[in-house]
């Protein structure tokens, strides 16, 4: 950033909130607030924070240029002795080089104890303070607060000075104690334009004000001295007064419970209620707006000038020499495309690093066959474009990265390929996986949109979530033996992401290994004739057969056998417990588990009853769940499938969604009953 | 502690690995290659201790990565701070056919803080090898050299030290001089072919063509089973302080003087504190317990390692101002405030860790990982575990229980054994009563006792958050119970009885299966062991049963006037040199009496009684899912 020789005198002005004002200042602690002994919002929290509150503002400085300072004062009630961490608080801080950093301090940090009838505070000192440097870019900065025990209140307030004038902090409402009172303060001079994005559950209620300032700008002026003899350097101090406007917007929160992990959750991130800026814009008295990025199609274009992108996609030098000979009479751009992508899938190895920007560049990548992600999509998609197909980047959010709030770069960090076809249909692709296939990409891709970006800067939103089923078919014969003895063989078969996640677990374990574990995860005395095909035939489904024994399976009581038709497949438990849900529930991908079984009953036994059958659909057809058993001849047919057919289910839908599972875990456990001759 | 405990093995190498052999993994032997995900080709270990304040580790390995889940077994790093210098640090990797890929410079490693996870600060930092391979299987030549002042560790040598690894060729030697007093141990060499050749200043153990092994459950630590040599001089450093001992009690007194005695102040307040809460107080382990309890409500646990401050507590006066401390800090500040008291107390070296960890204690060196503080009783001592601010007086848990540790007294060390738990101290008792509803759904009030180290396996729930409580219940304690609604809990922590109770009430819909008129009702509703151990096809390890226990269920149950029993599940008692298992049902009218008798002892047996054992806990499995049929009479 340009740093411009200007002197912001800012005039402080409190915004003063007439109804809290009081109560939330550092240093005020009462004997009332001690003697209290649980928490009232939820007597099980472990602590409180009694405010949490957070102030971002700007200021310049000549020698450092505009620095982004947010100052937080936390007050902090602890209730029991495992909520002994909170008196220990750690922030990171990044660090570009030495002079480029950003820097913290504490202060007013002291813990308050009731001894007595009277309040005893222990202020941190520095023995309570500690910095490490973690590793090149990151540093941790600690304090470890005196004489916490249960029923202190803790205070201190943190400063962070931070140079990277884009990196806004994220103000988070909701933490895993209650908060009683949440504010968040943030006061941006005009020069700077910011994009705001409140998100979770919550709504804070939000004032906006607009100051007028005064700033007056200090300007050194260097005179050189005129004359034959007078060589020396005059400073002229020029003042100029600037107006200028300052927005200034206050989030305030009150009774915040605390927030609980659940099952089934992409990245709880998404979901806590929170508020994140972007920088989109700077325009600096007497220059031009620059605009940092304010749609999509900004942040789009910034990154595709960069070079680390555009022009690494439009290298191809490098692999043209390979390229003839792998192309060599193949014409049909199916065939180049399962050619140019297995290539590369083979030939390249992921570094592990994210990235929508090459590292090393795509030449350099190629050579030593190992980059990270863009080195490696970015170089497939040069060379499906060099084969003639229409491959473009699509920039993806990764899901430790979160669902982006707003267009900005930030947002994205990752990218794919797609293969746009002649009917408009996009093919995904990521050769970063082995086992990835065209349409499977890692899960660590799979979130939300894209964005695709073609070669004449357009760009569309992609959907990244799978909309085939992927499939586990298992179908087996079995027979059941007069001791309650099963044996049976079963095949299974797996497609799609089934298939992807079977070969990222499974690749390389040793069978004897992978028998054994088996044989103790599914309660089997004894697995044989082992058999698993195409596990490196990604074009084929997996497919695995073996032979079993389970004597686990059926209850015999009295004359009866009592047993699931299921056998060892089906759900006992309800994976959703909770009462209530928050936000969506993600099964990653549609599936479709089918169960086809062919089960004898032994000699001298007759069936006696069985269960009803079952068709279970959930609205909008998001879940099907289909059972039925049948006898003939002595010999039980049973056939059961499942299908969730949208991957994500809103939480609107949990009571259903839980209700679904409740009617299929009951079915699935339904007995069949057989009885003596 | 626990950055010096140094479980990482710390191998290197010398330099007379020749030329000829060329690093192809073409040239492995077939069998190595079995079980294996990487194969340790040759390993070359030289320690050489050069002074009391000077020891050099230098490692050369060369391994075969056979696929990705061998890459873990490189280890290509090492740990540097103050005291330990890395001087050379660098890798070569070799493809398939032996022919150099790339080279790996000292500045090309990842200098990275050792985030141990609980310590606030540590100065410990480490090198490590990034290295993304672009095929299998490949080879690496690891070669490394550090320098450390302190000489009160030797790294142990475990010449296997992974699984799934198998071992070509692997060696150590040990040169030293003479005047330090060095001495080794040799452990479980038992049907292991390990060469050893010794001279007056250099001691040499190699292996060779072991193949490789994998992990098996009930297995015991490696340091029981797998073959080690753990080395030691009489006259060492510790950062900075040089010490020397040839026995406990000559090391005890040395750790005493230097490490533990340096200041007792506490201050002013404190002490009219004490003396004001013991006043009445004559009995000194009531006095004691006094003093403990007052501790655990003042302070809470802290961890931070720099330097000498890995060895040395921080000063009395200095956790009685902050409140705050590790292990070392908060044993010595209680041991200095029972001396207040007048109560006297012993700081005390142990390996803390739920798995259970020995002194090795006929071989004087440094070892342990924790402190705790011991109160002479007779042959009855107390051992307080002074960094956990809820657990009752006198009691560790499962984190020191059973073991060796050294105590530190002014008069000299002494080596003692730690309170053993076993399966008649270590009980759960579940009283309960169970209405059987006829539409299938079941409610129950249950109370459950702890004691011993189940005691310490339950009693932090009762400070835990509601929806934690409920899901402790819901999925894990009665995971197979589905549609469980916990109605309510109460809890009572008896600490001087070391007994927790939880009273609960809970309905269960849909707990019966139901088929027409039938109700198939699961008779044990509450405590199932629920999985079997592996099967292996050839086990090979011994197994190890670390505790006993006991658990008595005893269940009323009551159930509706119009069921019929149709069958019932045969009472059964079995016994064998494992435990104990009962099942026993009595019926009264509409009243079904349940008890469970489950009793497993502790035991170290040999690998061949695994597969009865397996057999034993299957056959539990079985009946704790044994049913009973109703009928409905209309």
């Amino acid at each position: 950033m340009e740093k411009i020789k200007f002197i912001i005198y800012l005039t402080i002005i409190f915004f003063v909130n007439i109804v809290f004002s009081q109560d939330y200042k550092l240093g005020k602690v009462t004997l009332d607030e001690l003697k209290q002994d649980r928490c009232a919002m939820d007597t099980s929290a472990v602590a409180e924070y009694i405010f949490s509150k957070g102030k971002t503002y700007i200021e310049y400085s000549q020698t450092d240029g505009f620095k982004i300072i947010t100052e937080v004062e936390n007050k902090i009630k602890i209730y029991k002795k495992e909520g002994y961490s909170y008196g220990n608080y750690e922030i990171p801080f990044y660090i570009e080089n030495n002079s480029t950093k950003e820097q913290i301090s504490f202060s007013n940090a002291i813990t308050y104890n009731l001894v007595g009838d009277k309040i005893e505070k222990t202020k941190l000192k520095s023995e309570g303070e500690f910095e490490e440097q973690v590793n090149k870019n990151w540093g941790i900065k600690k304090i470890t607060m005196p004489n916490v025990k249960e029923g202190s209140i803790i205070e201190y307030k943190y400063v962070i000075r931070s140079p990277f004038i884009s990196s806004f902090p994220i103000w988070e409402f909701e933490k895993k104690i209650p908060v009683l009172y949440s504010e968040y303060f943030t006061q941006i001079p005009e020069y700077f334009i910011y994009n705001s994005n409140i998100r979770g559950g919550l709504n804070p209620i939000i004032s906006v004000d607009k100051k007028k300032r005064t700033i007056t700008l200090r300007e050194i002026e260097h005179v050189q001295g005129k004359g034959k003899y007078e060589t020396a350097v005059k400073s002229n101090f020029v003042s100029t007064n600037i107006d200028f406007e300052q927005v200034e917007t206050k989030y305030i929160l009150n009774s915040i419970s605390s927030f609980n992990d659940e099952v089934y959750v992409n990245n709880i991130k998404n979901y806590t209620s929170s508020i994140s800026h972007e920088l989109a814009a700077t325009r600096y008295p007497n220059q031009d707006y620059k605009n940092y990025a304010l749609d999509w199609e900004n942040v789009v274009e910034t990154i595709y000038d960069d070079n680390a992108f555009g022009g690494e996609l439009n290298k191809t030098n490098y692999f043209e020499v390979d390229f003839e000979a792998l192309l060599n009479n193949i014409n049909l751009d199916e065939q180049k495309i399962s050619v140019i992508y297995n290539f590369v899938k083979a030939k390249m190895n992921w570094n592990g690093y994210m990235g929508y920007y090459t590292d090393n560049g795509v030449k350099n990548a190629y050579k030593n066959n190992i980059g990270n992600v863009a080195d490696i999509n970015l170089m497939l998609i040069a060379m499906l474009r060099y084969g003639g197909i229409n491959a473009n980047p699509i920039l993806v959010s990764t899901r430790l990265n979160g669902i982006p709030v707003f267009p900005n770069r930030n947002g994205y960090n990752y990218v794919i390929a797609g293969v746009e076809l002649d009917n408009k249909t996009i093919i995904l692709l990521d050769a970063t996986n082995k086992n990835a296939s065209p349409n499977i990409i890692p899960e660590r891709a799979m979130n939300w949109f894209g964005r695709m970006i073609r070669k004449d800067g357009t760009s569309e939103m992609v959907d990244l979530y799978p909309k085939k089923n992927s499939i586990e078919n298992v179908s087996m014969l079995a027979e059941l033996q007069t001791d309650g003895t099963i044996k049976g063989k079963q095949r299974k078969q797996l497609t799609d992401y089934y298939a992807f996640l079977f070969r990222n677990e499974n690749g390389n374990r040793n069978q004897e290994n992978y028998i054994e574990e088996l044989e103790k995860t599914e309660n089997f005395s004894l697995v044989e004739e082992y058999k698993l095909d195409n596990l490196n035939d990604l074009t084929k489904p997996i497919i695995e057969t073996y032979s079993f024994t389970s004597n686990s399976l059926v209850d015999i009581i009295g004359s009866k056998m009592y047993f699931s038709p299921m056998l060892f497949h089906q759900i006992t438990e309800n994976p959703f417990k909770a009462e209530n849900r928050l936000y969506p529930v993600d099964f990653n991908f549609p599936i479709k588990d089918s169960y086809t079984f062919s089960i004898k009953i032994p000699e001298g036994y007759v069936l006696e009853s069985k269960p009803e059958p079952i068709n279970l659909v959930m609205e909008e057809n998001m879940g099907l769940f289909k059972y039925t058993v049948a006898e003939n001849m002595g010999t039980i047919q049973f056939a059961c499938s499942l299908e969730i057919n949208t991957p994500i289910i809103e939480s609107a839908y949990y009571q259903h969604l839980k209700e679904f599972f409740n009617q299929i875990v009951l079915k699935q456990n339904e007995k069949i009953v057989l009885i003596k001759k | 502690m626990k950055q010096l405990s140094l479980t990482f093995l710390l191998l290197f190498s010398i330099s007379t690995f020749s030329q000829e052999i060329k690093y192809s993994s073409l040239l492995t032997p077939k069998e190595l290659v079995e079980n294996a995900n990487s194969i340790i080709r040759n390993q070359e270990i030289l320690i050489s201790v050069n002074s009391q304040n000077s020891l050099t580790i230098k490692k050369k390995k060369v391994v075969t990565v056979l696929n990705k889940s061998g890459l873990n077994n490189v280890d290509a790093k090492e740990y540097y701070s103050k005291s330990e210098k890395i001087k050379n640090i660098e890798a070569i990797i070799y493809n398939d056919f032996g022919s150099e890929i790339k080279k790996i410079k000292k500045k090309d490693f990842i200098d990275q803080s050792v985030a141990d996870g609980f310590s606030v600060l540590t100065d410990g930092r480490m090198l490590y090898l990034d290295y993304t391979p672009t095929s299998y299987p490949f080879t690496i030549v690891y070669e490394s050299e550090v320098e450390t002042i302190n000489t009160a560790f030797i790294p142990t040598w475990y010449p296997i030290d992974d699984y799934f690894e198998s071992v070509e060729k692997s060696s150590i030697t040990v040169n030293y001089i003479n005047d330090l007093g060095f001495k080794y141990k040799e452990k479980n060499f038992e049907n292991r072919l390990i060469k050893k050749s010794e001279t007056s200043n250099t001691i040499t153990f190699s292996v060779e063509n072991i193949l490789a092994e994998k992990p098996e459950d009930y297995a015991p630590s490696a340091d029981k089973i797998l073959p080690n040599v753990v080395f030691g001089l009489d006259k060492f450093n510790l950062e900075g302080f040089e010490g020397s001992a040839k026995s406990w009690q000559e090391f005890g007194m040395l750790w005493y003087e230097n490490l533990v005695s340096e200041s007792e102040e506490i201050s002013e307040e404190t002490k009219n504190k004490l003396k004001a809460l013991v006043a009445n107080e004559t009995n000194d382990l009531k006095k004691a317990q006094i003093v403990y309890e007052f501790m655990q409500n003042k302070t809470r646990y802290v961890s931070v390692q720099l330097g000498i401050g890995g060895w040395k507590p921080m000063l009395p006066l200095d956790v009685d101002k902050l409140g705050y401390g590790d292990c070392k800090a908060l044993s010595n500040y209680t041991r200095v405030l029972l001396k207040n008291v007048g109560v006297n107390s012993y700081y005390t070296v142990i390996y803390g860790d739920s798995r259970k960890k020995d002194f090795e204690k006929d071989f004087v060196s440094k070892q342990g990982n924790h402190v705790i503080l011991t109160i002479p009783n007779g042959d009855k001592n107390v051992f307080l575990e002074c960094t956990n601010q809820k657990i009752p007086f006198g009691f560790g848990g499962d984190f020191t229980d059973d073991r060796h540790a050294l105590l530190i007294k002014p008069d000299g060390g002494e080596i003692i054994k730690t309170t053993v738990y076993t399966e008649s101290d270590n009980i759960q008792a579940t009283d309960g009563s169970v209405q059987l509803n006829s539409n299938g759904t079941i409610n129950g009030s249950l109370k459950i006792v702890s004691k011993g180290i189940q005691y310490d396996d339950i009693y932090e729930i009762e400070d835990e958050a509601k929806d934690d409580i409920e899901k402790h219940y819901k999925s894990s304690r009665f995971h197979w119970l589905n549609n469980l609604k916990i109605n309510s809990y109460s809890f009572k922590n008896d600490k001087k009885l070391i007994e927790f109770t939880e009273n609960i009430s809970m309905n269960v819909e849909n707990y019966v299966n139901i088929v027409g008129n039938s109700f198939m009702f699961p008779v044990n509703i509450f405590n199932r062991k629920t999985n079997v151990p592996q099967r292996y096809r050839n086990r090979k390890q011994p197994f190890e049963i670390q505790r006993g226990y006991t658990d008595i269920d005893i269940i009323q149950i009551n159930i509706p006037e119009n069921f019929k029993i149709e069958a019932l599940p045969d009472n059964i008692t079995i016994e064998n040199k494992f435990g104990t298992y009962k099942f026993e049902i009595l019926i009264n009218n509409n009243l079904i009496n349940y008890k469970r008798t489950l009793i497993i002892k502790q035991g170290f047996y040999d690998k061949s009684e695994y597969e009865n054992y397996r057999q034993f806990i299957e056959q539990i499995v079985k009946h704790d899912n044994s049913k009973i049929l109703f009928n409905k009479l209309q």
